[in-house]
């Protein structure tokens, strides 16, 4: 399984979650499959919210960790 | 020159004309992009709302800027993937709906769906086999009426709790129509929070109940009985000791623990034969298998706590089954020291007896053969013969009257006695006359002062005295004093008869009175059957007396004999 790790620090909403959606986009078929994950590292704390749950609505499985000053948002297929 | 200044006039009006036109022209494509990137900003942020994050600002995004980062394309992507996972929950929902109602209608319980306001939405096949009937329809039907049909009071109403609460609810025995059911309500909400519907699940638990109820019963009396096994079990005066094939302890009563100090019920497991303090008795119980026989017996020695020596018969039962073979043992420990006791005790007394019985009868026929000879004897000589055989003859009848005594005793005949006013001194005198000839060695000595009655038959209590000083007289040595002396208080006489033999040692005196209990049967210069302390002990009890020995080894026994003295 690969990881995909996408750096949007410093980007605010509602960039940070286009950015996402837009990586969710490209990568889905294979997240969903289980081939990747995605790993988005953010400093916006809105979009440990907002991006968790777009990803939700797409069947997509997620989950958040706080690291030194920033996020890291991992998106993967759901169990 | 005027033509051409009108033809020049002419171009620029043509060209002010088409800038103002391209001016317009321009100012309306303005209009019309900015009109379509609003139209594009709109439709963003309103997508952006649905998702549920802030609106773009024209400062993070110029219009070429939004056009080339494309959220719409983003967002509708996006929403795409959204559509195709709503499509796959949807048909998850479909099959988990399908599941629901599969279960709802084959569940063995009855489930009854109803709205907030006690009417019955759904119910399920089992609901009509259970609580309502095949062919009653109660859809739209309030639950109160046509399920309980108003049986049950308010504060026991499922649905009232389950509504007012707001939490699942259970009651356990709900007895309705002969049978019983365990109900579970829960409510259901809607996204608002507000109650949108009570499930109810009614389980019949009629059949549980009554094999709960049997099996109580059978737990109850399994446990009486057990109770009663361990009573008998722990009341048995032997020990009881049950044993498995793997060599495992299975079964002691409380005897068993004692014996061998060893309790089962402190031990977490079944402890092994092995932890047996006895050795003897487990290399016993390990054979017991190998054996031919089904009973095994054997006697084993165990220590008291006081250090005496206590003798057990164990009595191995080996339990076969035919299929299995050896299953274990059923072993009882019988206490058998007395019994053992009296059995050597038969065995010393059959032998003293014997020798008591030969030596005056070996007198007997010695002088009887001397009498028969053919040889005269002078009438002197035929005299002494004649009184040694009498003599001899009579001993032989004391021991045979003991040896009746004792029988008539205890067979339970009783003993004919009568209580009569008796002079002491003059019965110490009368007994002591006898023993002046038979013991001269001796010095009888009666220290009675002043004449004292007692109430005694005449004959026991002269059979009593002769007996005390027979044993005093036997065990003291040549030239010792026998002291008689009286004491009389409270309408009671003590007599004592003290000598200075070779005295008893306290175990000694313990055992003086049981039957054929000699001190010392080893010692056959002292004659005696063992019998005389016994008889004298029962006779004298039999009088409503008591016999007390005190006795120093090496410096003489006093027996004092208590009787009730006549007052004046």
């Amino acid at each position: 399984m690969e990881i995909i790790e996408i750096d949007i620090r410093g980007q605010v909403c509602p960039s940070s979650l286009l950015l996402a959606l837009r990586k969710l986009n490209q990568y889905y078929a294979k997240i969903a499959s289980g081939d990747i994950t995605l790993v988005i590292l953010t400093d916006n704390r809105d979009a440990t919210s907002t991006i968790p749950d777009a990803a939700h609505n797409m069947g997509v499985a997620s989950a958040v960790e706080k690291v030194d000053g920033y996020y890291r948002i991992i998106l993967r297929q759901q169990d | 020159m005027s033509q051409p200044r009108q033809n020049h006039s002419a171009i620029n009006l043509d060209e002010k004309c088409e800038l103002e036109l391209l001016r317009e022209e321009n100012a309306r494509l303005q209009a019309s992009n900015s009109e379509l990137y609003g139209y594009i900003r709109h439709k963003v942020d309103d997508l952006l709302s649905i998702i549920g994050t802030k609106t773009l600002k024209p400062e993070d995004f110029d219009d070429l800027g939004l056009v080339e980062f494309d959220p719409l394309g983003i967002i509708s992507n996006a929403f795409e993937h959204v559509l195709k996972n709503l499509r796959a929950t949807n048909q998850k929902l479909h099959f988990a709906h399908d599941e629901i109602q599969t279960v709802f209608d084959t569940v063995g319980a009855a489930i009854l769906v109803l709205n907030p306001q006690g009417c019955v939405v759904s119910y399920n096949q089992k609901t009509q086999d259970l609580l309502i009937g095949r062919d009653v329809d109660v859809t739209g039907k309030s639950c109160q009426e046509y399920i309980c049909r108003n049986q049950t009071p308010d504060e026991r109403c499922m649905f009232k709790k389950v509504s007012s609460k707001g939490r699942e609810q259970h009651f356990n025995n709900w007895d309705f129509n002969g049978n019983s059911y365990n109900v579970v309500g829960r409510p259901m909400f809607d996204e608002t929070g507000q109650l949108s519907h009570v499930v109810m699940s009614y389980s019949d638990v009629s059949a549980r109940r009554n094999a709960e109820t049997a099996m109580f019963l059978a737990l109850t009396e399994t446990q009486e009985v057990n109770a009663k096994l361990h009573g008998i079990l722990n009341s048995v005066a032997d020990s009881v000791l049950v044993t498995d094939a793997t060599g495992q302890i299975v079964l002691m009563n409380r005897r068993a623990e004692e014996l061998l100090g060893l309790c089962l019920a402190d031990k977490r497991a079944q402890p092994q034969i092995d932890l047996l303090p006895h050795q003897e008795l487990v290399d016993f119980l390990r054979m017991a298998p190998a054996q031919s026989q089904d009973l095994l017996v054997k006697d084993f020695s165990f220590s008291g706590a006081s250090g005496q020596e206590h003798i057990h018969q164990a009595r191995a039962t080996v339990i076969n089954t035919t299929k299995t073979g050896f299953k274990g043992c059923i072993t009882i420990l019988h206490e058998v020291t007395q019994e053992r006791e009296i059995d050597r005790m038969k065995s010393d007394f059959i032998s003293t007896a014997a020798h008591e019985l030969r030596t005056p009868l070996t007198t007997i026929l010695g002088y009887a053969d001397l009498l028969l000879m053919e040889e005269e004897w002078s009438p002197v000589e035929q005299r002494n013969y004649l009184e040694l055989i009498q003599s001899k003859a009579e001993r032989l009848g004391d021991i045979v009257g003991d040896l009746l005594d004792i029988s008539r005793i205890e067979s339970g005949e009783g003993l004919d006695l009568e209580a009569k006013p008796c002079d002491l001194v003059l019965f110490c005198k009368e007994v002591l006359q006898g023993f002046h000839l038979q013991a001269a060695a001796h010095e009888f000595v009666i220290d009675i002062v002043s004449p004292t009655m007692i109430l005694a038959d005449r004959f026991a209590f002269l059979q009593i005295l002769e007996n005390v000083i027979s044993n005093a007289v036997k065990y003291s040595p040549q030239g010792g004093i026998i002291k008689l002396s009286a004491v009389e208080k409270d309408g009671l006489c003590q007599l004592s008869v003290a000598d200075q033999g070779l005295g008893m040692t306290s175990d000694q005196m313990e055992r003086a009175f049981d039957k054929f209990y000699r001190a010392d049967a080893t010692n056959t210069a002292i004659s005696g059957t063992g019998l005389g302390l016994t008889i004298v002990n029962l006779l004298v009890e039999a009088q409503h007396g008591l016999v007390h020995i005190a006795s120093v080894p090496g410096q003489g026994t006093t027996v004092t004999l208590t009787f009730p003295s006549v007052c004046d």
